[in-house]
C-alpha cells in the first residue's frame, strides 16, 4: 500500500473514531448519577423559568433530537454555551488554552529530556550508583502527591526563600513596559508549577527509557560492537538508542498531546488558570456543555497525534502499512 | 569516549538552558501593581490585596448564575445594582445604603414602606439616581420573572417626588422580613434597552455603577482590579473609602491562601480557616483570628410520606441514634455546635431565637430501643431486624452526598447506631444531583427515605422555618419548587409560622418563633445535626480599620464597613 492511500485510510479510521467518542461522550453524560440538569434546574425556580431554561438548553426535545443537532453544531464549530457564565463555551476553552500550552508543552518536554538522558545513561551503567540512585529518586517524586509537592514547593520556595509567587500566571494589577516583561513575569509565576510537574512526570520517562535500552543492550549486536572496540557513547546512543527509538517517540508524542488537557491538580494547587483549572470548575458546577466541548477538544487533539504517529511509523517502517 | 563527552555536553546545555530560566525568572521583578506615574512627590497608590477562591462569574448582577459570593465583592463595591438598605456593622438594626431614610406604615392591613432616596447620588455614567430608577427596578425584575418572592409581596410604587417613592405590599409584613426581597436599583438608562437580562453581559467600559469603586480590568481567570472613584456621593457620608485599589485575586486552595496569608500577599483568609490549619495560622503574630457562629446549619431530613419515616416512634428512635457531640468533636474537631431539637443554629440561638426548654434527644441508645418497644416495634420474622408495629419491614436508606466526607461519615455513624437498636438502616453516598433528583422531583412524589444535607441561611431571624416546614411550600405541593422536602403538614404551625411573617412587633414576632420552633422539636420532621462555627483570619499589623463584628467575617463579600474604612495602620 503507497504512503498517500496509507494516509486516507488511517484519516478515515480516525474521523471514524473521532465520531465515536463524541457520540460515547454524548450517551455518557446522560447516563451520569443524578440528572445533567439538576444543577441548572434550582429547586427554588418557577416553572416557566424551568421552560425557558429547558428551551434554551434544547433540553425538551427528544434524545435523538438533541443528539443530532449536537453533532450538527460540533461540525460547524458551535460547542453551546456553558450553564454557568453563558459564555460561548469555545470561547472559554481559548481563553485558557495558551495558559495550559505555556506551562504544560515546557514541563513535558523538560521530563522527557531529563528522562530519556538519565534512563540511557542509568541503563549503561545498569545495578551501579548512578542507576540505583537515579531509580530512587525519581520514584520517590513519582509517589508523591502533586498537592503535597506544590505545598511543599510554594512553601519553601515562595513564602521562606520569597524567590516565586504563590499563585497565579502573572503579578495582580503589573502594568510591563515590554513583551519581554511580560514573558518573564509568566515564566516567573510559572517556575514551581512546571518543577511541580517535571519532577513528578520525570519518572515515567526515565523508567520508560531504561527498561527500552535494558532490552536493547542485552542484544548480540550490541556485544558485536563492543568486540570491534567502538566507543561507548557510540554503542549506547548510535546502536542501543536507536533501537529503543520507537516506543520513546511514541511516549513523546502522546505526552505533548496530552498537554491539552492540563494537569488539573498542579493546575488548581497552583491557581493556573489552565484547561485543567477550567474542567475542574466544570466538574464541581456540573456544567455539562463545557464538559463536553473540553472532552471534545481533548479526543480530537489526541487523534490527530495518534494519526500522524501511524503516519511516521508506516514511513519509518514500511512493513507496518501492509 | 569521544562520544561519552558528546552526551555531557548534552546534558550540560540542558542544565545551563534551565539554570538561565530560572535565573531570570529568579531575577524578575514584578512592576508594581501601583507603579506611580504621577509627579514624583505623589504618595504611590495604597492597595488592598484579597483571595477568592473562584473567579467572578459574569458583570451583570441580574444574571442569576452570579449569585456567588466572589461576584458580591464586585458587586457591593460597584455597585451595578445599588441597594436601598443593608445592616449595621453589629447587625443590630438597619441602616441607609441609598436610602437616607424610610418610614414604615400600614393602609387597610398592608405594609407601606415609604422610601427617601439620598441627594447628589450619581451612576457612573453621570447620570442622577432618581426615584424613576428605583420605580423602574422594582418593576423591571418582575416583568422578566426574576424575582418570584418580590412578585408575591409587591402590589405597586408610587413616585411622590424625584427622591421620594411610596412601595405598597400586598399584605402585612415586617421589614426583617421583606429586606432582604427589595430589588436593588438598576440604572434604568442601561436596562431599559436590555431585552433579555438574564444573558445580557455589558463590556468594561461601559459598566454602570454607582459603588465607591469601579472595574478597571477582568483578567479572566486570575484577577479583579478596582479603582476608588475620583468623587463619589458616599464619602461625605461614609468618609470612605481610604484604599486607592482593591485586587481580587483568585487563589483556589485553602492551603494557598493561608500561605499568601502568612507570606503577607493578602491582607485576609476570605474564607473559613480549616480546623486543622488554626494551629499554623494562631502562630502568625500579626494574624487575628476570630470565631463566628455560621447562621447556616446541617441536618438530616425524614421522608413523612413514607413509612416507616411517617412515625414519629421511628423518627424518635433515630434523633436518639444520632451523636451531633461525637460528630463535632471527631469529625469537626470542635469547630462547630451540636443542634438543639429545633432547626435554630447557634446563630439564631446567640440572638435569643431558641425556644426555652424543648425536648432533648441527647445520644441514647437504651433510649432509642425504650421508644421503639413502647411503640410496638418487634422482630416478627425472626430475622434480626425490628418490623414496624403493624409488621411491615424496614429497610431504609439515609442519602449523603459524596462531596463531603463528614456528611458521608456523619451518615454512616448514624446508621451503625441506628442498626445496633435494631433498624435495618444503610447510608449510601450519592453524587449530589442524585439526591436533588430524589427530594426535589417536579413531578410525582418524592422517592428518598432520610438524607443529610444543609441550609445555608441569610435571614436576620428564623423566617427561613415557613420556608422549610410550611405545607404550602411541600415539595409534591409546589412541583418541586418548595423547600419543605419532609413533607410535614401541620395545621396548627403554619397557623403560627405565618402570623410570625406578618408580625410586625419584634417580641411577639420571637414568642410566635418559639411556638413554632415547639411543633419541629416534637414532630421530628428533620434530625438538626450541626452548624458550623466559622474563623476568619485577617492581616492585622498592617492593615487596620477592619469591621470585625460583622458576622460573615471581617474580609467578608459582603462587609462594606470594611472596605470603606479600612486602610494601612501606621
Amino acid at each position: 500500500m503507497g504512503l498517500a492511500r496509507y494516509a486516507i485510510k488511517r484519516a478515515v479510521h480516525s474521523l471514524a473514531l473521532v465520531f465515536f467518542v463524541v457520540s460515547l461522550d454524548f450517551v455518557l453524560f446522560r447516563c451520569m448519577p443524578g440528572n445533567p440538569i439538576a444543577r441548572l434546574l434550582d429547586p427554588r425556580m418557577k416553572p416557566e423559568m424551568k421552560a425557558y431554561l429547558m428551551h434554551l438548553f434544547g433540553l425538551d426535545r427528544p434524545l435523538w433530537e438533541q443528539y443530532l443537532l449536537y453533532i450538527k453544531n460540533l461540525m460547524t464549530g458551535n460547542m453551546g454555551y456553558s450553564f454557568i457564565t453563558l459564555r460561548p463555551v469555545s470561547e472559554m476553552i481559548m481563553d485558557r488554552l495558551p495558559w495550559t500550552l505555556a506551562l504544560m508543552v515546557p514541563s513535558v518536554v523538560f521530563s522527557l529530556i531529563i528522562g530519556t538522558l538519565i534512563g540511557v545513561y542509568a541503563s549503561w551503567r545498569r545495578g551501579g550508583l548512578v542507576d540505583v540512585t537515579t531509580t530512587i529518586v525519581t520514584m520517590v517524586f513519582y509517589a508523591m502527591p502533586v498537592f503535597w509537592l506544590g505545598g511543599l514547593l510554594m512553601l519553601y520556595f515562595a513564602v521562606y526563600l520569597g524567590w516565586f509567587p504563590i499563585a497565579g500566571a502573572v503579578t495582580p494589577g503589573a502594568t510591563y513596559n515590554s513583551i519581554f516583561d511580560e514573558i518573564t513575569d509568566v515564566v516567573w509565576h510559572a517556575t514551581l508549577p512546571m518543577l511541580a510537574l517535571t519532577l513528578i512526570t520525570v519518572a515515567y520517562n526515565f523508567m520508560l527509557t531504561r527498561d527500552v535500552m535494558l532490552d536493547a543492550v542485552s542484544q548480540d549486536f550490541i556485544l558485536t560492537a563492543k568486540a570491534k572496540g567502538i566507543s561507548e557513547g557510540k554503542i549506547m546512543f548510535k546502536h542501543a538508542f536507536r533501537n529503543a527509538l520507537l516506543p520513546i517517540v511514541t511516549n513523546a508524542v502522546l505526552s505533548l498531546a496530552g498537554t491539552i488537557s492540563g494537569a488539573i491538580l498542579t493546575e488548581t494547587v497552583f491557581s493556573w488558570p489552565g484547561l485543567g483549572t477550567l474542567t475542574y470548575q466544570a466538574i464541581e458546577a456540573q456544567d455539562y456543555p463545557l464538559l463536553q466541548g473540553l472532552f471534545f477538544i481533548y479526543t480530537v487533539v489526541t487523534i490527530i497525534a495518534i494519526y500522524f504517529l501511524d503516519l511516521t511509523y508506516g514511513f519509518i517502517d514500511p512493513r507496518i502499512r501492509r | 569516549m569521544r562520544r561519552i563527552g558528546v552526551s555531557k555536553g548534552i546534558v550540560a546545555a540542558i542544565i545551563i538552558i534551565i539554570a538561565i530560566i530560572i535565573a531570570a525568572a529568579l531575577s524578575y521583578k514584578p512592576t508594581a501593581p501601583s507603579k506611580p506615574t504621577a509627579p514624583p512627590k505623589k504618595k504611590p497608590p495604597v492597595t488592598l490585596t484579597l483571595p477568592m477562591k473562584s473567579d467572578i462569574v459574569a458583570l451583570n448582577p441580574l444574571n442569576p448564575n452570579t449569585n456567588t459570593v466572589w461576584n458580591v465583592y464586585v458587586f457591593w463595591l460597584v455597585d451595578p445594582s445599588l441597594p436601598l438598605i443593608t445592616l449595621k456593622s453589629d447587625w443590630s438594626d438597619f441602616t441607609g445604603w441609598a436610602a437616607k431614610s424610610w418610614e414604615i406604615s400600614a393602609e387597610n392591613g398592608r405594609t407601606v414602606f415609604t422610601v427617601h432616596l439620598r441627594q447628589g447620588m450619581k451612576w457612573s455614567d453621570g447620570k442622577p439616581i432618581t426615584a424613576d430608577d428605583l420605580i423602574f427596578s422594582l418593576n423591571y425584575v418582575i416583568e422578566k420573572d426574576l424575582a418570584p418572592t418580590w412578585k408575591e409581596m409587591f402590589d405597586k410604587a408610587v413616585k411622590v417626588d424625584d427622591l421620594t417613592v411610596k412601595i405598597y405590599l400586598k399584605d402585612q409584613y415586617p421589614l426583617a422580613y421583606f429586606w432582604s426581597y427589595i430589588p436593588s436599583i438598576i440604572p434604568k438608562q442601561v436596562y431599559e434597552n436590555v431585552k433579555d437580562p438574564v444573558h445580557w453581559e455589558p463590556k468594561i467600559s461601559e459598566y454602570v455603577g454607582a459603588g465607591p469603586y469601579k472595574l478597571v480590568k477582568w483578567v479572566k481567570g486570575q484577577y479583579v482590579e478596582l479603582e476608588k472613584k475620583d468623587s463619589w456621593w458616599g464619602t461625605s457620608i461614609w468618609n470612605g473609602p481610604l484604599v486607592d485599589k482593591i485586587i481580587l485575586r483568585v487563589i483556589k486552595t485553602d492551603d494557598a491562601i493561608l500561605l499568601a496569608l502568612k507570606k503577607k500577599d493578602v491582607a485576609a483568609d476570605t474564607w473559613y480557616v480549616p480546623p486543622t490549619s488554626l494551629v499554623m495560622v494562631n502562630s502568625l503574630p500579626y494574624i487575628k483570628v476570630i470565631t463566628k457562629a455560621d447562621p447556616g446549619f446541617y441536618y438530616l431530613a425524614f421522608n413523612l410520606r413514607k413509612k416507616p419515616m411517617s412515625d414519629l416512634a421511628f423518627r424518635k428512635a433515630i434523633a436518639y441514634c444520632t451523636p451531633k457531640e461525637e460528630i463535632v468533636k471527631t469529625l469537626l474537631l470542635g469547630q462547630a455546635y451540636p443542634m438543639p431539637a429545633a432547626p435554630i443554629s447557634e446563630f439564631y440561638a446567640e440572638h435569643g431565637y431558641l425556644a426555652p426548654n424543648l425536648p432533648k434527644y441527647e445520644f441514647n441508645l437504651t433510649k432509642a430501643k425504650e421508644v421503639l418497644e413502647e411503640a410496638g416495634y418487634k422482630d416478627v420474622n425472626g430475622d434480626g431486624w425490628l418490623e414496624m408495629p403493624d409488621g411491615s419491614p424496614i429497610k431504609v436508606t439515609i442519602l449523603t452526598p459524596s462531596y463531603d466526607p463528614i456528611r458521608v461519615r456523619a451518615g454512616e455513624m448514624i446508621a451503625a447506631n441506628a442498626k445496633k437498636v435494631g433498624l435495618n438502616v444503610e447510608s449510601r453516598a450519592v453524587d449530589f444531583n442524585t439526591i436533588v433528583e430524589d427530594v426535589w422531583p417536579s413531578s410525582g412524589e418524592p422517592t428518598f427515605d432520610m438524607y443529610i444535607l444543609g441550609w445555608g441561611v441569610t435571614d436576620l431571624e428564623p423566617f427561613y422555618l415557613r420556608d422549610f416546614f410550611h405545607s404550602s411550600q411541600d415539595v409534591v405541593v409546589t412541583h418541586g419548587m418548595g423547600l419543605n422536602s419532609p413533607g410535614y403538614n401541620n395545621s396548627k404551625f403554619d397557623e403560627v409560622i405565618d402570623a410570625a411573617v406578618k408580625t410586625i412587633d419584634k417580641n411577639k414576632r420571637k414568642q410566635l418563633f418559639y411556638e413554632a420552633e415547639k411543633y419541629l422539636a416534637g414532630d421530628l420532621p428533620y434530625v438538626p445535626l450541626y452548624s458550623r462555627a466559622a474563623n476568619y483570619a485577617y492581616n492585622i499589623e498592617d492593615w487596620a480599620g477592619w469591621c470585625a463584628e460583622w458576622q460573615n467575617g471581617p474580609a467578608s463579600w459582603d462587609n462594606i464597613w470594611t472596605f470603606l474604612h479600612i486602610h494601612k495602620a501606621t
